[in-house]
């Protein structure tokens, strides 16, 4: 298969090779071989910029982290940046055809970096990949935050295709998927809800992070499993060599991070916790500032959370790489009747979730050209939520537990090729709800059978720069996947809508036997083509399919909300993407910037019937309704890399629609089974991101968001009942709310004394919602309130001031 | 400075922990849409029906127009064929009996169209076995909150294992009235005794409480109703409770109005969804939507008082202030008039 596609992507680039192109020139007889990876991990670092000294020339590092320039054979000054290392530079004499490996030393925790950026020009330039974006930790930490906590999730919706359906929303949305359609990433392990406090702050721990990459385009074929985007999130390498600390004291959180060498360039651990116990400042709040006339929601609540990552990593010797790392969440929330579990609305219940990760990986470089890769991973996501009404109260618990190993190998037969392939298996273990009554209940005990399946994919993938304008990344992934039994399925009986009254039998499958099974396959193709030394076009295609979705029928996901995986009756998910792109910037790498655009269409995605009961239903596919869904829009990116202004500014026309006909339109077809908004759909976003930063103790942005107001359901009428006003809805998202903007502040003042010290300390003052916009999440009509008069629901409706202090001891 | 900025800081940030809710200029709303409501029940008491139209107007001055009602004929079939036809004021001859295990179907004819529901069976409905008052604190609400100390009022039955069932709440509580009006009295306002002296103010529920035995089937079913707050007066609080078994469709009707007017407004609402035809349909146009329901119960009612003069450790009872005094007038006195919140007749049950 990658023969063929070799011989296809050669005929494609000798087309095209005859555009001229403006050549990377250089004279004499040597060259400069080189291979530059991460001093602590040793992985090859992509997009490294090589600047050739007395001359404008910049070339940067294939995928592979190689680069091979022709150059005088003499002593030369070898210079390489990247975003998020420290600017390596030496003298070097260049003779002969040596291949030589330089180290670069990553920075990107350390604060008071000053290029903020998305990535390097010339990687953009460089690369294949389409929307995709590498975000460091210090340019997500110079973005405002809300509430003083440095918020990843926040940070990505700065960048232009990331939404999310509102604040305190459980998952952003990569160009028309939902939350669920995402795979989050932490060190190579899935995190299934990626917030805490019912999705107010996102739950990575920010100083154990040392970039992340998310792939709204591109996505890679060693990932697999969603059908939208790819968040992946590394965290940092303990130092081998000295001891670190760092941490900040919130108001919302406190942090404290801690890495030492156990075995000096050998054997290191790093821990990083953060935990919150703000109770006090709430009731103290509520009593002080609350609007009376605003009736205040979430109010008095009990939120806890804390999450924990640790790792341990080991380097025996120059060749292998091995690492331990672990991770927990928790939270726990008391909340007003946010929901109803089988008919009952508990007056008040406590929300308590988190996970328990563990993952282990080993790097072995065979070579510089070649190095194997294997993961196992083990993640497991717990829900309670309690509710302690006398004769009502019950707890209702769900668990996701994941199992994945993935091997892979990456091979450079030359500086032109790189392949990448692996087999990854992954095993699913559902619990979708147990039902425990509490001791007076009247409640019932249930538990809903166990889902269990398994996903096994081989993937390859092939980076052939074909000349040195045309670079193709072709592969592909294929998924053989397996629900398994024990499992008691119902049979519905033909030509009727599926329901508990159309039930005919039931099929009992065995321990080791197949519920059901699917085979994908799932083409990517990524293209470069540049048109010059600063500008370049981009096209890519994926194909991707999910075995495993959110089941929930509320506006952003309750942390509770029950997962599926795919059966005979839910089949995944599939989603095809193609996007195209054109890419520039100056020849002084200050200036950049970007257009993309891409049209998404998805098959087999499910939403609701009226009144859908979801969580506690052993035959919930009777509340869905099947349909199919589209995505299309443009994205504009203009960023300043360098100076004591940086940023970007990005504009974003986006359109997300569905079409929900069941498999019985004639009555389970929603708007008439025409194409309708979903409640992503916000055409137009604009987001600004300023730093300015005058001298190394000082350093100001603002982040100004604007979008459209998303759809929402509105009445088109209303009728009494009793003593009832009840809203009459028809056509789903046929209104919007009103538009959303924002401009948040943030100053970061470093002590100059403490600079060459240990200790060094800085004070972050963050003003979110800087002219306090009472920004709408969405809009409702409680008869209990007012008759008809319709009430929309804001977070963080004022401005929010915080203080917080970051420390850290070197 | 430092730790006064602290402080400061400390304050303003715990803003951060919630939501608000604000009212919205209802000029956004999408133009109104016209749609026939047939609201229907029949128990083994009464039957009553209401033929109207939703909204379809907002004036200038921002009033809500409701559409003068259609004139309209309705009747129920029995599966004998026996007729009872509706009088005008939309209620049933009191010589009516409605049967458990008997099937009926309602007929009406509005603005030429008939409509048509479908056959809906009586299911017998079982005893309310208790009515219990249990004093709970809700402690997420302000101590000043009337209900933050009160009685959670459960509904507890038997449920018949034999079928699924479907059960619907309603409760009507009654308070003496110690003045029936208020008047000016050389300056100042002051308060009217009511003539006669035995009359009764009403409060009705104003929410939707349905449950089914999913889960719960042939089990002890207990149904929290109402919350009656720790406050005098009264002493002792009066609370009729009515339990109805009704029929799968009139409960999937009603779960969908308890969705959409009940649990909302936080970021997790559901989206709003209209049920409509649940089991009324014009028999020419199957198509148009309708709104309400043919509702077919059987009952039971039973009544509780709950004891505010009790000691309950910790609770605080709290007192209603009346801020008005009574006339000084012995002879003064104003009319006890039969209303929809007021009545002469002496509830059901009652003790004083």
């Amino acid at each position: 298969m990658t023969c063929r596609t070799n011989i296809l992507l050669s005929a494609l680039a000798s087309l095209l090779s005859f555009a001229p192109a403006g050549p990377i020139t250089a004279q004499g007889s040597c060259h400069l071989d080189a291979t530059v990876v991460d001093a602590q991990t040793r992985e090859p670092l992509v997009g490294a910029t090589f600047k050739l000294d007395g001359t404008d020339l910049q070339v940067a590092t294939d995928s592979n982290g190689h680069i091979r320039i022709p150059m005088t054979c003499e002593e030369h000054v070898i210079r390489f940046q990247l975003v998020g290392y420290k600017p390596y530079s030496r003298k070097m004499v260049i003779s002969g055809d040596v291949p030589v490996e330089l180290e670069m030393e990553n920075i990107s925790t350390q604060i008071e970096e000053i290029v903020i950026s998305s990535q390097s020009a010339v990687r953009t330039m460089e690369t294949p990949a389409l929307g995709v974006n590498m975000l460091s930790m210090k340019a997500v930490q110079k973005l405002p935050p809300a509430a003083g906590e440095v918020d990843i999730l926040r940070g990505l919706q700065t960048l232009p295709g990331i939404s999310a359906v509102g604040e305190g929303a459980n998952g952003i949305n990569i160009r028309g998927g939902s939350v669920d359609q995402n795979l989050i990433l932490l060190d190579n392990m899935p995190v299934f809800n990626p917030t805490h406090l019912l999705g107010l702050f996102s739950l990575f721990p920010t100083d154990a992070i040392r970039e992340m990459q998310i792939y709204k385009g591109s996505v890679p074929a060693r990932y697999g499993g969603r059908t939208a985007g790819v968040l992946d999130v590394k965290l940092s390498e303990p130092d081998l060599e000295k001891f670190k600390m760092r941490g900040g004291i919130g108001l919302i959180s406190n942090r404290l991070h801690v890495e030492t060498p156990i075995v000096r360039d050998k054997l290191a651990w790093m821990t990083s916790a953060r935990f919150s116990f703000n109770e006090y400042l709430i009731k103290f709040y509520n009593k002080a500032f609350v609007n009376p006339k605003a009736e205040q929601r979430l109010p008095n609540n009990k939120p806890v959370f804390f999450d924990f990552a640790n790792k341990v990593t080991w380097r025996p010797g120059s060749h292998d790489n091995l690492s331990l790392v672990s991770y927990v969440s928790y939270d726990s929330y008391r909340v007003d009747s946010l929901f109803s579990i089988a008919n009952i609305v508990p007056r008040q219940a406590t929300m308590q979730y988190g996970h328990v990760n563990v993952g282990l990986r080993w790097n072995h470089y065979f070579s510089d050209r070649f190095n194997l890769n294997v993961l196992a991973a083990r993640s497991e996501y717990k829900t309670s939520t309690a509710a302690d009404d006398l004769k009502t109260g019950f707890d209702s618990r769900t668990k996701i537990t994941y199992l994945n190993s993935k091997a892979e190998i990456t091979y450079a037969p030359s500086r032109l090729q790189r392949i990448n392939a692996g087999v990854t298996v992954t095993r699913y273990d559902l619990q979708p709800a147990d039902l425990i009554p509490t001791e007076a209940s009247s409640v019932a005990t249930v538990h809903l059978p166990a889902e269990r399946a398994w996903e096994t994919a081989f993937f390859a993938s092939d980076e052939y720069e074909f000349s040195s304008r045309l670079l193709v990344e072709a592969g592909f992934r294929y998924v053989y996947y397996r629900n398994m039994g024990p499992a008691s399925i119902p049979v519905y009986a033909e030509g009727v809508p599926r329901s508990i009254f159309s039930i005919t039998d039931t099929l009992e499958i065995g321990k080791n036997e197949a519920e059901s099974h699917y085979g994908r396959f799932e083409p990517r193709l990524a293209l470069r083509y540049k048109l010059d030394v600063n500008s370049s076009i981009k096209v890519g295609y994926n194909r991707m399919n999910q075995f495993l979705q959110m089941i929930s029928n509320n506006s952003t996901p309750l942390p509770n909300v029950r997962w599926k995986t795919s059966d005979r009756y839910v089949p995944p998910a599939q989603s095809d993407l193609v996007s195209a792109g054109y890419f520039r910037d100056t020849k002084s790498h200050i200036w950049e910037w970007s257009v993309e655009g891409y049209y998404r269409w998805q098959r087999s995605i499910f939403d609701y019937q009226n009144g859908a009961e979801l969580n506690i239903n052993p035959i919930v596919e009777t509340q869905l309704l099947s349909g199919t869904a589209k995505a299309y829009g443009a994205e504009l990116m203009i960023s300043k890399k360098k100076g004591v202004m940086t940023g970007w500014l990005s504009y974003t026309y986006a359109r997300s629609y569905e079409k929900i006909t069941g498999d019985f339109p004639e009555v389970q077809r929603l708007n008439d089974g025409e194409w309708f908004r979903t409640n992503i759909d916000k055409p137009h976003t604009i987001n600004i991101l300023l730093n300015f930063q005058t001298e190394r103790h000082n350093a100001a942005s603002f982040t100004f968001v604007y979008s459209t107001g998303r759809p929402y359901t509105a009445p088109v009428s209303f009728y009494k009942d009793g003593f009832l006003i009840i809203p009459v809805y028809t056509d789903r998202n046929n209104a919007r709310i009103s538009d959303y903007h924002r401009l948040d502040f943030s100053w970061t003042i470093t002590n100059p004394s403490t600079k060459e010290r240990r200790w060094e300390g800085s004070w972050v003052v963050t003003i979110y919602n800087l002219y306090g916009r009472k920004n709408a999440f969405s809009y409702f009509f409680n008869p209990r309130l007012s008759s008809f008069q319709p009430f929309k629901v804001s977070v963080f409706p004022t401005p929010l001031f915080s203080l917080t202090y970051n420390f850290k001891f070197e | 400075m430092t730790k006064t900025i602290l402080i400061a800081g400390l304050i303003l940030l715990s803003a951060g922990i919630y939501t608000c809710q604000y009212p919205v200029n209802s000029s956004e709303l999408p133009d109104p849409q016209k749609f026939l409501v047939i609201d229907a029940a029949l128990t083994e008491t009464f039957g009553k029906v209401n033929v109207t139209y939703t909204l379809t107007d907002v004036t200038p001055q921002g009033a809500y127009q409701f559409p003068v009602p259609p004139n309209a004929t309705a009747f129920v079939l029995d599966s004998h064929g026996n007729r009872t036809d509706f009088l005008p004021d939309g209620t049933v001859n009191t010589a009516f009996h409605g049967v458990v295990g008997e099937t009926y179907k309602l007929y009406v004819v509005a603005d030429g169209e008939t409509y048509e529901s479908k056959a809906e069976t009586m299911v017998a409905c079982p005893d309310i076995d208790t009515l219990d008052a249990f004093y709970t604190r809700e402690s997420y609400r302000d101590p000043a909150d009337l209900y933050y100390d009160g009685f959670d009022v459960y509904a507890q039955l038997k449920d018949d294992g034999a079928q699924e069932n479907f059960y619907q709440w309603d409760w009507i509580h009654y308070e003496r009235l110690a003045s029936c009006d208020v008047a000016e009295e050389n300056g100042r306002q002051v308060r009217l005794p009511c003539d006669p002296y035995d009359c009764w103010g009403i409060t009705y529920n104003t929410r939707v409480s349905v449950q089914s035995d999913k889960l719960r089937n042939g089990t002890v079913l207990a149904h929290n109703v109402v919350r009656v707050p720790f406050a005098k007066p009264p002493n002792k609080y009066y609370l009729r409770v009515e339990q109805r078994s009704i029929t799968p469709s009139v409960f999937a009707y009603l779960q969908s109005i308890e969705t959409q007017t009940q649990n909302v407004g936080t970021p997790f609402d559901i989206p709003a969804q209209t049920k409509f035809n649940p089991n009324v349909f014009n028999i020419n146009n199957p198509t148009e939507k309708i709104l309400g329901v043919f509702s077919v119960y059987s009952f039971r009612r039973k009544i509780i008082y709950v004891n505010l003069l009790q000691t309950i450790p910790g609770a605080q009872v709290k007192i209603v202030p009346e801020n008005l005094p009574f006339t000084a007038n012995p002879f003064a006195a104003a009319p006890c008039n039969e209303s929809l919140y007021r009545t002469k007749i002496k509830p059901e049950g009652w003790e004083d």
